[in-house]
């Protein structure tokens, strides 16, 4: 897919927490097509500690309203700054970059994602576009506590929602990979992104009952579109570059130990 | 348009306008982005073929 560099303008930035931030970004003309599982890289201005863009989930795209919206966890400088973002403000934005979730062939009721953290990014657009081609998603998205569970009034307008926390503060306590829906139902392909410890317990589990499952790495990467080389992960092919042949992984083409 | 052609050794070049070295991938990662014949040359990050 051909690769755009856009200025987009905020329409919204909307504090979810006091370490998240969802920003709106829309453009005067119509934004390139963008698939669930791929992400941009964001240009940090006025940032002076900030020289790299920051790769960025893609969230959810809005077509009615010709906007993109970015899930952000306040980690740095970087991220700092894009939180403090305002209505009008714009963006310089590289998108869309990677490559997205494997969409199934056969309508499906059997489908799970996974999210953990900020890692139910993805898994909103994803969950949106399964729901509009005749899927039912199933979402399993986990957290530290109920303060870090964030647009679950967006998951539920697409499909069923179970939660865990750390602290038992929503849904299950435990871990995502402890709920009690993987014992109920037979799923038929899980999609994830969260912490890697997490993607590794779901490939795990997804091996260890045939279940197809794809993985959106979030190797530390710089450039994001192939040239830096700094993402690579050891695969069946070679190393590979997250960024531009993923950041989704069939686990089958990882050399996790699973 | 100026000529701007240059000969580096037995390396001819239409300018002299290069990118910095391993910057740049392979120039194929930019094409989205620029027309990557404008420039005079591409210095990779190393050679695969032998290492």
């Amino acid at each position: 897919m051909k690769k755009f560099i856009l200025d987009l303008t905020v329409t919204e930035n909307i504090k979810l927490h006091a370490n998240y931030v969802l920003l709106k970004l829309t453009s005067q003309s119509l934004l390139p097509e963008m698939l669930p599982g791929q992400f941009a890289e964001l240009r940090v201005d006025g940032s002076p500690t900030t020289f790299l863009r920051r790769p960025i989930s893609i969230n959810f795209v809005d077509k009615r309203r010709n906007e993109v919206w970015f899930l952000i966890q306040l980690i740095g400088d970087g991220t700092r700054r894009l939180a403090e973002v305002n209505s009008g403000d714009v963006i310089n934005v590289v998108l869309p970059l990677g490559n997205g979730y494997t969409m199934p062939q056969k309508p499906s009721d059997k489908l799970l994602l996974v999210g953990g953290g900020v890692g139910t990014a993805p898994m909103l657009y994803l969950g949106e576009q399964l729901a509009k081609n005749g899927h039912k998603p199933t979402f399993l998205l986990g957290a530290r506590s109920d303060k870090d569970l964030l647009q679950l009034e967006e998951f539920v307008k697409y499909g069923e929602v179970y939660t865990t926390t750390e602290d038992g503060s929503h849904g299950e306590k435990g871990y995502v990979t402890q709920h009690s829906i993987l014992n109920k139902v037979r799923f038929e392909q899980i999609y994830t992104c969260g912490p890697k410890p997490m993607m590794v317990a779901v490939a795990k589990y997804a091996k260890s009952n045939q279940i197809e499952c794809e993985v959106s790495l979030e190797n530390t990467m710089a450039c994001g579109i192939g040239a830096c080389l700094c993402c690579v992960e050891n695969t069946t092919e070679g190393h590979l570059c997250v960024c531009k042949e993923g950041p989704v992984f069939n686990i089958n083409k990882l050399l996790w130990q699973i | 348009m100026a000529d701007l052609s240059v000969n580096i050794g037995e390396l001819q070049m239409k300018n002299p306008v290069m990118t910095a070295s391993g910057t740049f991938g392979y120039g194929e990662e930019f094409s989205d982005f620029i027309d990557i014949t404008r420039i005079g040359g591409i210095i990779v990050k190393d050679d695969p073929s032998q290492t």
